[in-house]
């Protein structure tokens, strides 16, 4: 098993620098001009020429890339061209696209498994018109589906806000990328928490669960709001939801499709299993063998897909934050861009690509302690 | 000779069987009526402002129509309506669909080809070779296509030739060339390559004779599903404002969105809709045919 780990993690990390390496070269070879470019309109020739030998920009590529490389390894990410460091707006952005990527995540892969249960096990023009509303969602153009949004659900946001909590919430001395980061820590923590204790305590019981998968979303949504009440902190979540409806909903509806097409190939996959037709002649309601036997077997490949399609959810949900002007990471790797300040553009670049190393290496981890004929020798 | 003859009418056999399961099949059918459709509209549009459309009216960029209020919904002059600017939406819309044509088709044929090549070479030398490829290859799987092409064409304007290409380049050196070799490593395993090795087939006669014909296929299904992708991306660019043309369904939405915002206080629904389903079915049809396709190919999935 040490072996396997060891090996994943070293191909991982291979990868990683093929990546980075790759993107280095063919940023800089796409895009003529560099970050001292804009500077020629009011500095003469020898005095950008300068500047760029100042900041090593006159060296060969290679080198450059091995002074990026130095610059992330001693002092992490932001740094830019100029040694100015910027990890603070890098890191800044990264909080509001997290906790718009963890609830809109959940919430597409709820619905895309359910539906995608549904559209597999009923086959006909049910299940076939849920395949083409996937479809449907799979080709939306995101900056409509987002002004749709905005038209229709933006202002009747702000008015139950204002109900609800009244129009002016003091934000005075409260970091509001902070406090997005502490509401997505607080979610992940208290959901592993809830999962591990209700399998705990289900174990102790003798039962097979404490809590229906709903009943879990409901206890972990009760159980956060909780503590950032006692915290003191539940007005300013709240006004965070209501401005992140949009940049949600446009996640969750752009992104479901896949969950559903993956899951109703799996099912009628599982569909001919012995199982199920021993299930079905036992006389077991339809919906018990279609959720509990079909179902579960059938979420591996959904999982799987999960994790393979990590970088393009998260992608995707860069271009929705850009489409209806949600401050994420988007706007930082957009800004990096304009002003081609390569250091930039590579840090955010490389946190997409370490955060979805990270998650296969957990999945494929996961999935060798589940089943040992991954790793074993033969 | 005689073999020969065989051997072609054998194969149009099984193209015929192929070319019928996807005719039967639903999905790829309608994919394949609205390819054709997009095709006849963007041939329409020059053919139209030659002969039915007064150009001072009806042109894509600089067309006004005096004679009534902008936005308005659908008449009989204007079929979808005119946009803040007083332009046909119609005309705009069967405009767009040349840059969309020239983005998909680019996109389609980078992604095959480099796919296809990288695979194949791959699976068929094996060793170092493979081990260099796969892990390139897994390198560029971090990175989606879409966003780096975003990300170019932030920094330089791309007209869609080279926007395709971009995108079809990075997606074929991704997860197209993945799925290709685990697919030609499974042929590479078939009793037939080893036939062709015993009666002398050279390393090129395999790959080229027996290998990538068998690979076809699954490259054309990639090759579609990479349209989807293409489309969509080149869209959101022309929405940023990112690319040369100036029409395209992604800028018409743009500026829809962006007169509504800014000066005009009316939403020109009709421009915004019509975009919008234009990308989405265009997008789509490619996807129908694909998944039509991957019908057929699968067996599993043929008998339902």
């Amino acid at each position: 098993m040490a072996k396997y780990l060891a090996k994943r993690t070293l191909s991982g990390l291979l990868a990683l620098i093929l990546f980075t390496v790759g993107m280095f070269v063919l940023i800089e070879v796409l895009t003529p001009g560099d970050f001292f470019t804009p500077t020629r309109m009011f500095l003469s020739a020898d005095e950008v020429d300068a500047l760029r030998a100042q900041y090593g920009l006159d060296k060969p590529l290679l080198v450059r890339y091995v002074y990026w490389l130095r610059t992330f390894l001693t002092h992490g990410i932001g740094q830019t061209t100029t040694g100015f460091n910027r990890s603070g707006s890098v890191t800044a952005g990264l909080p509001a696209t997290l906790i718009v990527f963890i609830v809109g995540l959940a919430l597409a892969y709820v619905f895309g498994a359910w539906l995608g249960r549904i559209a597999g096990w009923k086959r006909g023009p049910r299940g076939r018109s849920l395949t083409f509303l996937a479809v449907t969602s799979y080709t939306l153009f995101p900056p409509f589906v987002g002004f749709i949004l905005a038209y229709f659900i933006s202002h009747r946001a702000v008015e139950l806000r204002n109900k609800l909590i009244g129009n002016s919430i003091d934000w005075v001395g409260v970091d509001r990328s902070a406090m997005m980061a502490h509401m997505s820590f607080t979610i992940i923590a208290v959901a592993i928490l809830v999962f591990a204790l209700g399998a705990g305590l289900a174990r102790m019981f003798g039962k097979r669960r404490i809590l229906s998968p709903l009943g879990k979303i409901v206890a972990i949504t009760i159980i956060c709001n909780v503590f950032w009440w006692y915290e003191g902190v539940f007005v300013y979540t709240v006004d965070i939801w209501f401005s992140a409806v949009v940049p949600i909903t446009a996640f969750a509806i752009l992104s479901y499709g896949d969950f559903l097409l993956v899951m109703r190939t799996s099912i009628t996959g599982v569909m001919k299993e012995d199982y199920v037709t021993t299930g079905m002649a036992k006389g077991l309601p339809d919906r018990v063998v279609r959720d509990r036997h079909a179902g579960r077997n059938a979420i591996y490949p959904v999982l799987g897909r999960l994790v393979v399609s990590l970088p393009y959810l998260l992608s995707g949900l860069i271009i929705i934050e850009q489409s209806v002007g949600w401050p994420g990471l988007g706007s930082v790797l957009f800004a990096g861009v304009i002003s081609q300040d390569l250091p930039v553009v590579l840090d955010g670049l490389l946190l997409i690509g370490v955060i979805t190393l990270v998650v296969r290496l957990v999945f494929e981890v996961s999935q060798a302690l589940l089943d040992p004929r991954v790793w074993r020798p033969v | 000779m005689k073999l020969f003859f065989e051997r072609l009418r054998a194969r149009r056999r099984s193209m015929g069987r192929t070319a019928r399961l996807i005719v039967g099949s639903p999905t790829a059918m309608t994919g394949i009526v609205l390819i054709i459709l997009f095709g006849l509209a963007a041939l329409a549009y020059p053919i139209l402002l030659k002969t039915v459309w007064p150009p001072k009216v009806y042109d894509a960029l600089v067309g006004y129509d005096f004679a009534i209020l902008h936005p308005s919904g659908p008449s009989s002059a204007h079929l979808l309506g005119t946009d803040s600017l007083g332009r046909d939406v119609l005309a705009e819309i069967l405009a767009a669909t040349k840059p969309a044509w020239i983005v998909a088709l680019v996109a389609a044929f980078s992604t095959g080809i480099i796919a296809t090549f990288i695979g194949a070479v791959g699976a068929f030398f094996r060793g170092w070779l493979d081990g260099i490829l796969s892990h390139v290859s897994d390198a560029f799987l971090l990175l989606p296509a879409p966003l780096f092409v975003l990300i170019i064409a932030e920094a330089v304007t791309l007209p869609p030739w080279k926007f395709g290409l971009i995108f079809g380049i990075i997606n074929g050196l991704g997860a197209g060339a993945i799925v290709l070799r685990s697919q030609a490593l499974k042929v590479m395993a078939e009793p037939f390559i080893e036939a062709a090795r015993v009666s002398g087939g050279g390393g090129f006669h395999i790959m080229v004779r027996h290998l990538i014909p068998q690979l076809l296929p699954l490259t054309v299904l990639y090759m579609m599903l990479s349209v989807v992708g293409a489309i969509v991306a080149h869209g959101f660019a022309a929405f940023l404002g990112q690319t040369e043309s100036l029409l395209s369904w992604g800028a018409i939405v743009f500026f829809g969105i962006t007169a509504y915002r800014s000066f005009s206080g009316a939403v020109p629904w009709t421009a915004l809709i019509a975009a919008s389903a234009a990308l989405s079915l265009f997008a789509g049809a490619f996807y129908l045919v694909a998944s039509g396709l991957q019908e057929v190919l699968d067996p599993r999935l043929r008998s339902r």
